[in-house]
């Protein structure tokens, strides 16, 4: 733990900001605004896991939709190993996103392997993909090998969580930080499937050093996971610690 | 009130028949809350829609299940949508997909008065308005308001206020906090018992979540591959459960923290495994594969309940097999 | 909000009829020959004359002049003369549009009066020997073209002596009919396909059931797709109607339209599809009202 902590910081975030400017119709010239995230400061040291709590609408989903570069921040620095992750757009090879029921996000007619490759192909990438393995992705994700030439819609809901982790973790660049955040995505699973997740989670943590974003509204999902938790209300963080 | 004896549920699938629910017996006396706990696959949901006739041609129902002197798998269709909504009323999962998106919530609450009685317009919408300042919704505002105008906590409100309008004897109400958060969770449950002690009716509460037995169940059943496999007051099936599944899921449970800050490995005791295709179960106990307290009698053929002091088990571990 | 929304769907329908009558404009100089062809070949006639007639009749414009000429004149309510009739063309065209809308209006009503019931009875009743039954003659119906259906009628009508021009009745009938199969194949699929949703099983779980669960409960759900068919099924009737009035001999709007164009009597022929268009553009903005009263989910903006 002491060894994690001095480490350098792997993700920095200064003063994030997202404002919604939304139109009241067509013909309207009033404008709305809503400032979903007022304002957030994070470090994240490599390696570690951090939660952000909050109720519905404090913000938490939008910090780490920003972070994982799928929403532009309007305003604020985020940095990952020194590299702004804002300015270069580079961030989906560092940052992967598991949405809420991550069997959801599988295209139901591809097959197990179709999926695991979906990410890499999209970067077009031909060394990564002659580097990488399907049957290892599959064994580091506790899936039989026997899995690949299944479609992912014959899967089982704790297999599907499995594969929808393993292609997060495909399509990040091996060399460099990882991070993974999990939007919700062990909130609606079966008891006996989310504690495998978590043991799987804290396996591939312990072994590949992946540092977490878990966004959750469960406290005691948080207490379980995180080294720190951030509590957010409102577009701010309003505690932050060890234990909240 | 109620009573099941070997309820079973099948559904045809070309050629082939899954069995979903298995020699389902219990019963289900007023007043009292009753625990049904499964995960996805347990076949909880169907038995609560079989039990009211709701599922599709496709599944063959068998077995007996008396409700008040009423034979519920012999009843016409038309004794049953007597009972559905005025007797026993089911709450069902996902409130934005289970309640009409055009309709405004006080005519959706006042369409199952009408369905059931014979008053006018006016007074179904009164009594209406009436159940859902009970629930907690009492602006007219919120009564005139569409579905996808109210949050999930709201709209899971309506759904329950739908359910007793009527003043069921029996409430079925399936992860009624499926998708809120621990606030609304908390509040949704203390609702559930408060209406169900004022109307002196039963509930029966499934859910894959033991905390919330925890909260407001009497007795808990717990479902696993269609089959009951334990049974008995709350306290005894959550705190010192004897199935080996039962176990292993209690200890999935993630409890508050107790503080410290020394670092705990993180990892749970979980079940290994998956729940087994219901095309595929092998004769014997379903959750033999994955036990950790196996006996080799146990593949060979199904334990039958037993009493062990007041609770219900279907295990080998406990009683002798016959 | 609701103003709002009908301004937005009024602009739409003025693009469309702008649209459309530039583009039959475009249709109709594109198409050869004009009035005067005829009287081209007639030897008694100088080419002084035929080019001073043409100058009257203004044929000889470009297209753009003619088109913006006409909507100069139109605004001022002049629609034009027809050079057949030698009158104005609001005169003729007026009684008419009375005829062929005493027509259409009456086979919306009635084609809708029928396919709803008909739509819901044969959806409760799925697969049912009823249902088939049904499903069978309509598809019967559907694919019998209105012409062999008005000939049909005609031949029906006649052998039973109880044909009369005058007689709405056979042409409201013949109308209804070709309109018929769409619409109910449609408010069947609608409705089948809500009675399939979630929220139709928790309303039998709470024991709605029979005609309040299909017609209170079910039928407004179903309501979205069916407001957008009725524009639709507005534009269908006015073209049916073109040639059921011509079969029947219908004093509408049909038979005039026929012969202006067989005659190339421009502004007759014009203005004609110009009314269809403004039919056609009111059905599908009364059909977006009927949307926003159905549905409160378009009311979100």
């Amino acid at each position: 733990m002491d060894v994690v902590n001095s480490a350098p910081p792997s993700l920095s975030v200064r003063g994030l900001t997202k404002t919604y400017h939304t139109q009241r119709s067509l013909l309207s010239r009033k404008r709305i605004e809503v400032h979903a995230v007022r304002g957030v400061d994070l470090e994240l040291p490599a390696g570690n896991t951090l939660a952000i709590v909050g109720a519905s609408g404090s913000g938490k989903s939008t910090v780490a939709r920003c972070i994982a570069g799928l929403l532009q921040p309007t305003s604020g620095e985020i940095w990952l190993a020194g590299r702004s992750l804002v300015s270069e757009g580079a961030a989906h090879r560092h940052v992967q996103f598991v949405f809420q029921d991550p069997g959801a996000s599988l295209n139901p007619r591809f097959t197990v392997a179709d999926a695991l490759l979906e990410p890499l192909m999209a970067v077009r990438s031909s060394s990564r993909l002659s580097r990488f393995s399907v049957a290892e992705a599959l064994q580091q994700a506790g899936l039989p090998a026997t899995v690949a030439t299944r479609l992912t819609s014959q899967l089982s809901g704790g297999q599907k969580a499995r594969l929808a982790v393993a292609r997060a973790l495909a399509a990040l660049d091996a060399s460099g930080p990882a991070i993974l955040i999990l939007d919700e995505s062990l909130s609606s699973m079966d008891l006996s499937v989310r504690a495998q997740m978590i043991n799987l989670l804290v396996d591939l943590q312990e072994r590949r050093g992946l540092t977490y974003i878990l966004i959750t509204h469960d406290a005691s999902l948080a207490a379980h996971m995180a080294d720190e938790i951030a509590v957010m209300a409102e577009g701010v963080i309003v505690k932050r610690g060890p234990h909240v | 009130m109620l009573r099941v004896d070997d309820l079973g549920v099948t559904y045809r699938a070309g050629k082939s028949d899954l069995p979903v629910a298995r020699n389902l017996s219990f019963e289900i006396y007023p007043g009292e809350v009753v625990g049904l706990l499964g995960e996805s696959g347990s076949g909880k949901t169907t038995t609560a829609l079989g039990l009211l006739k709701l599922l599709p041609m496709s599944a063959a129902l068998k077995g007996h299940a008396r409700f008040r002197g009423v034979e519920l798998m012999e009843a016409s269709e038309a004794t049953l949508q007597r009972i559905r909504g005025a007797q026993i009323s089911f709450v069902p999962q996902e409130p934005l997909l289970s309640l009409n998106p055009v309709i405004r919530v006080i005519d959706q609450v006042s369409a199952v008065v009408r369905a059931h009685t014979r008053l006018t317009g006016g007074e179904c919408r009164q009594k209406a308005r009436a159940v859902l300042e009970q629930v907690g919704l009492d602006t007219e505002r919120l009564h005139r308001s569409y579905p996808h105008q109210l949050s999930g906590g709201q709209r899971q409100r309506v759904l329950i206020a739908q359910a007793i309008v009527c003043r069921p004897s029996l409430v079925i109400a399936d992860e009624p906090t499926g998708s809120l958060d621990a606030e609304s969770e908390q509040a949704i449950l203390v609702l559930l018992r408060s209406l169900v002690d004022q109307l002196g009716a039963s509930l029966m509460l499934i859910t894959h979540d033991p905390r919330i037995l925890a909260a407001i169940a009497d007795r808990v059943m717990v479902m696993y591959a269609g089959k009951i496999v334990e049974s008995g007051r709350r306290a005894e099936v959550l705190e010192a459960p004897l199935h080996p599944y039962t176990r292993g899921l209690l200890q999935c449970v993630l409890d508050k923290p107790e503080g410290g800050g020394k670092p705990r490995d993180r990892h749970l005791p979980a079940i290994e495994g998956g729940l087994p295709d219901f095309g595929e179960i092998p004769p014997g106990c379903p959750f033999e594969p994955r036990c950790h307290d196996r006996l080799p009698c146990c593949r060979e053929a199904e334990p039958a309940a037993v009493l062990s002091g007041s609770q219900q088990i279907a295990c080998f571990l406990y009683g002798r097999r016959q | 909000m609701f103003k709002r929304y009908l301004l937005r769907r009024l602009v739409h329908v003025i693009v469309l009829f702008a649209g459309i009558s530039a583009f039959s404009f475009v249709l109709l100089e594109l198409a050869p020959g004009d009035f005067l062809g005829e009287a081209k070949l007639n030897p008694q006639m100088s080419p002084a004359t035929l080019a001073a007639l043409r100058e009257q009749y203004g044929l000889n414009k470009s297209l753009e002049q003619k088109y913006l000429s006409w909507i100069e004149s139109a605004a001022r309510g002049d629609f034009g003369i027809s050079f057949t009739y030698n009158l104005p063309v609001s005169k003729l065209l007026l009684p008419r549009v009375r005829k062929t809308l005493q027509l259409t209006l009456s086979a919306l009503v009635l084609s809708w009066l029928i396919a709803v019931p008909l739509g819901v009875w044969s959806a409760a009743a799925q697969d049912g020997s009823v249902d088939r039954a049904v499903g069978v003659a309509i598809s019967a119906l559907l694919a019998t073209p209105d012409l062999v259906l008005a000939c049909f009628a005609l031949l029906v009508a006649v052998r039973l002596r109880a044909f009369h021009s005058a007689n709405p009745v056979l042409p409201i009938a013949v109308l209804a009919l070709g309109a018929l199969p769409i619409l109910l194949r449609h408010v069947r699929a609608a409705l089948v396909e809500v009675a399939n949703q979630p929220f139709a099983q928790a309303a039998r779980g709470n024991g709605i059931s029979g005609t309040q669960l299909w017609f209170r409960c079910l039928l407004p759900a179903a309501a979205n797709p069916l407001a957008s068919l009725f524009g639709l099924s507005v534009a269908g009737l006015i073209s049916s109607s073109l040639l059921v009035e011509v079969l029947l001999g219908w004093p509408g709007v049909g038979p005039l339209f026929v012969e202006a164009i067989a005659a190339r009597d421009f502004y007759l022929v014009v203005d004609s599809v110009m009314l269809s268009a403004l039919f056609l553009s009111i059905g599908t903005f009364l059909g977006d009202i009927l949307l926003y009263v159905l549905d409160p989910r378009i009311r979100v903006e």
